[in-house]
Order: C-alpha cells, then sequence, then structure tokens
C-alpha cells in the first residue's frame, strides 16, 4: 500500500471521526427517518394497518 | 568438514583435475572432501590429499549467477561462494544452490527457484533448530508455528565447486514447512531411522543478494509465480489498515463515551394521551389531541419519540407533530402500531408490536409540545403513550463510521487472501482446500 493511500485513508478516517463527534455532539443523524418538517398536517393519509390483518385468520 | 573456528578465510590452492587435467581452485583446501571439476563434471573424492575420480555430474544448464569463490556479506555474515550446484525433483521442475562458506561456523545456503531468493542456515547458525517441536503436518521453532507446505526427494543435476561431503550419496527426504518469510526444510535419509536435520530458510529480495556481492540486479532472473515462503506485501497493507480502522473506532467511541457522561440521555417528555373517537371526522379517526408543553435544554439533540398503545388484534395510527411554541417550526411523524395474536393448529402465536420509535435529529433548545392526530380501527381505543428520550446515542451513525472505515480493511483483506489461495495452490497440503 503506498503512502498516498495510507494518508488518504487517514485523512478520511479523520474526517469520518470528526464528523462523527459533531453528529453526536449535535445529535444528528446520519440518514433521518421519514420526517416532514415544517408541514400543516391536512389529515390525508393512508392507513398502514390493514397489511397483516389479511394474513391471518 | 569445512574448516571453521578461523579469523579469515583460509587460503585458496588450486588440483589438478585428473581426467581432464584442469586446474580447479579450492577455496577451503584442507575441509573440503569432494569437488567437481568445471571442465569435465567429474566427480572428485580428495584421498589423502590426492583426487580420485568418483564418478561424474551432468554439465550445467545454466551459468552461476553469483561466480565461484565471489565475497560477500549477507544478513552480517561474510561469506564465500564455494560451490554452485543445480537440483531437480522428478524432472519437473529445478532449482540452484549456492554453497556458503564461513570461516567461523561453516556453510550456509542461498537458493534460487523462479527468481526468488532464499538463505539458508543450519545449526551451525541457529543451534535452536535441534529443538524443533511435532504438530500433526506442521512444526513449531522459536515458538512460531511453521505449516507443512511441501514433501520431496531432490536430486542433484550439476555441481561445479567444493563441499565437505558425497552429495552423490545424498538421498533425501525433505519436508517443508512456513510461516513467511521463513521456511524450515526437514531432510532425511531414506532409511527407516536416519537422522533428521532441519534448515530455516529465509526469503530474500534479489537487489539483497546482489548488494551483499556487488553484483547488478539487473542480471538476476525475472520473479514469476509466488514461492512457499514469499512474504505477502498485501498482509502488511492488512495488518496496517485493520489496525488504522481500529484506533479510529477507537477514538469513535472514547468520542462516544464522552458524551454520554457530558451529555447524558434525558427523558423529556412521558405521557398517556387520552383518545376519543369521532365519528363525524370519518372511519377510523379520532380527536385531535394536543400534549401539555416540555422543555428542551440542550442546544441541539437527537429525539427519540416512542409511541405505545395497547391494542390486541387491532391497530393504532397516529401522526404526531412536533411543534416548536417559539418559531412554530414543526416535525411531522406518522407511525402506527399494531399487534395480533391467536391460536392456530394449539399453538399461540403472536405478530406485530405494540410500540414503535421514530429518531429525530438536530431538535434546536426550546419549549415544544405535541399535536397528535390518532386513528384506529377499534373505536374503543382510548389511550396511547408518548415517551420522549433526548441524546440518546445514535447507533446508526456508530454503524455508518464502521462501515466506511471497514472498506479499506475489508479489501486488504480480500487481497490476502487471494494472495494466500495462490501460495497455496503449488501446495497439496493446502488449507483452503479443506
Amino acid at each position: 500500500m503506498n503512502t498516498i493511500v495510507k494518508c488518504l485513508y487517514v485523512f478520511v478516517g479523520i474526517t469520518i471521526v470528526g464528523f462523527y463527534s459533531y453528529s453526536a455532539y449535535y445529535g444528528r443523524a446520519l440518514w433521518e427517518d421519514p420526517v416532514q418538517k415544517n408541514t400543516e398536517y391536512k389529515g390525508n393519509r393512508v392507513y398502514g394497518g390493514y397489511g397483516n390483518r389479511f394474513n391471518h385468520k | 568438514m569445512a574448516t571453521v573456528s578461523l579469523s579469515s578465510f583460509p587460503q585458496k590452492e588450486t588440483v589438478e583435475c585428473p581426467h581432464c587435467h584442469s586446474s580447479i581452485v579450492l577455496y577451503d583446501p584442507r575441509g573440503s572432501e569432494f569437488c567437481a571439476c568445471s571442465f569435465c563434471q567429474s566427480h572428485l573424492q580428495f584421498i589423502d590429499e590426492v583426487p580420485k575420480k568418483v564418478g561424474s555430474f551432468s554439465a550445467p544448464r545454466s551459468k552461476a549467477l553469483i561466480p565461484l569463490g565471489a565475497e560477500g556479506v549477507l544478513k552480517g555474515t561474510t561469506f564465500k561462494v564455494i560451490a554452485f550446484l543445480e537440483k531437480e525433483e522428478n524432472a519437473q521442475y529445478g532449482w540452484r544452490e549456492y554453497l556458503l562458506y564461513n570461516y567461523e561456523k561453516g556453510y550456509a545456503t542461498l537458493s534460487e527457484f523462479d527468481g526468488h531468493w532464499n538463505v539458508i542456515y543450519g545449526n551451525n547458525f541457529l543451534p535452536k533448530l535441534d529443538k524443533v517441536l511435532y504438530g500433526n503436518d506442521y512444526i513449531m521453532y522459536d515458538d512460531v508455528e511453521y505449516r507443512l507446505f511441501h514433501k520431496y526427494n531432490p536430486k542433484v543435476v550439476s555441481l561445479s565447486g567444493e563441499l565437505d561431503w558425497d552429495i552423490k550419496k545424498e538421498f533425501l527426504q525433505v519436508s517443508e514447512f512456513i510461516a513467511p518469510p521463513f521456511i524450515i526444510s526437514r531432510e532425511k535419509g531414506r532409511e527407516k531411522h536416519s537422522h533428521a536435520d532441519h534448515y530455516r530458510g529465509e526469503y530474500l529480495e534479489p537487489k539483497e543478494i546482489a548488494a551483499a556481492f556487488g553484483l547488478d540486479p539487473a542480471g538476476f532472473p525475472p520473479q514469476t509465480g509466488i514461492v512457499s515462503n514469499q512474504p505477502s506485501a498485501t498482509g502488511d497493507q492488512w495488518l496496517w489498515s485493520f489496525r488504522a480502522a481500529l484506533l479510529m473506532l477507537l477514538a469513535i467511541f472514547v468520542v462516544q463515551f464522552f458524551l454520554v457522561v457530558t451529555k447524558p440521555e434525558k427523558v423529556v417528555f412521558n405521557e398517556s394521551l387520552e383518545l376519543a373517537y369521532d365519528p363525524q371526522k370519518g372511519v377510523n379517526e379520532f380527536k385531535p389531541v394536543m400534549s401539555p408543553s416540555f422543555e428542551l435544554m440542550d442546544e441541539s439533540a437527537s429525539l427519540d419519540l416512542e409511541m405505545t398503545a395497547s391494542v390486541t388484534n387491532n391497530w393504532l395510527e397516529a401522526t404526531i407533530v412536533l411543534v416548536n411554541e417559539k418559531t412554530n417550526q414543526t416535525w411531522e411523524v406518522t407511525k402506527g402500531v399494531e399487534f395480533y395474536e391467536g391460536v392456530e393448529g394449539g399453538e399461540h402465536w403472536t405478530e406485530g408490536s405494540r410500540s414503535t420509535a421514530v429518531l429525530l435529529s438536530e431538535i434546536p433548545a426550546g419549549t415544544y409540545h405535541l399535536n397528535v392526530y390518532p386513528a384506529s380501527d377499534s373505536p374503543l381505543s382510548n389511550s396511547m403513550s408518548v415517551k420522549i428520550t433526548a441524546n440518546e446515542v445514535i447507533w446508526r451513525n456508530i454503524f455508518a463510521a464502521l462501515i466506511v472505515l471497514s472498506i479499506l480493511p475489508l479489501i486488504a483483506f480480500v487481497r490476502v487472501r487471494h494472495f494466500e489461495q495462490k501460495r497455496w495452490s503449488n501446495s497439496n497440503y493446502s488449507p483452503y482446500n479443506q
């Protein structure tokens, strides 16, 4: 493994550690659950509760 | 026996070949008992210091890269090349050996196969070789395990130079055990109770040999294939990347531990909300509920929002809106719980869960409340509870860092494995065939 790859890996690694530290401190998830921001609830939704019931008698 | 315990190389002497009358130079005239004439390939034995022909060898197939009489310092020891041998196994493949003579300790060997070199020492250099321990397909030497790689019966094809034993009468069974960059050869006569000798070889790069004997490495044969004890460059790469990744992961865990202590997780909201069915709003719809207010003190935090409802053979779904009372910023999530159970074929079964959770990211400090819009299949559903925990460990971030940091070590590991599989493809004792 040449020095360039090693340096690049160390750089990427330190960036990851730094970004992780920032995210952990500010409570930031790298990928979020489905959340709608600054919307007004309009009541137009599709219920998800029907699915499993068809699997059982 | 080779002359040893001297302070310098003995004076060379010249003898005449009794067969072709050519001059033969001896570099250890007192110690060498046999030699071969470089011109007629006669095998000569010194009887009362007079050379007598006792046989002959084939003509060498190749020229010695290191000339007889060349002096060099290899691994800190001064050697003189006194013989060049060509050997083969079952006429399938051959290799070359250079007998090295040191005036203090005696013989060592340089071997070359497909451009790969080994320097090989016996117990005159490594006394611990007499204490090799045997296991099943491995041996232990100096607390290192050497794995069985190959067994063969070498045959001497040609000889130039001198030595102190009758190599023509040498019929050996050789077992090779490897722990790259080292190899241990166990040499045993074909007689049932013959003594076994051990030799340890160390892989050397051609440039080391060339530097030791003052030769031009460009004249050395190119390396082809992978030999048994060739060190794996990818092995070092894997070790380096594995250690680097481990260090970075350790740093991540240290950071996380520090934050767990200085910014601990805390429950900021934990309430049971009463629900009321609203037939005017439509099937399944309940009246909206507004929760009491609660405070988020940290500058910015993750929130784990857990919703629980005591549903049985039913479902409950709610759109929950987190509202910042000062800025009117909102975060809207829709989550549902469903839980079913029953008995089928005499067995009790359950499916689903009565609770579910969602992670909200980077929620700023402030006063908040929840607007909850429930819906359920059962108009009798009358409560649900919501619990909000701030500053929970975000495991998905740790897993993401782990995955990214593991990429290079994983690639290096695959390359190491590929290299080792190629190495062991030349062996009948490969662990990769099992």
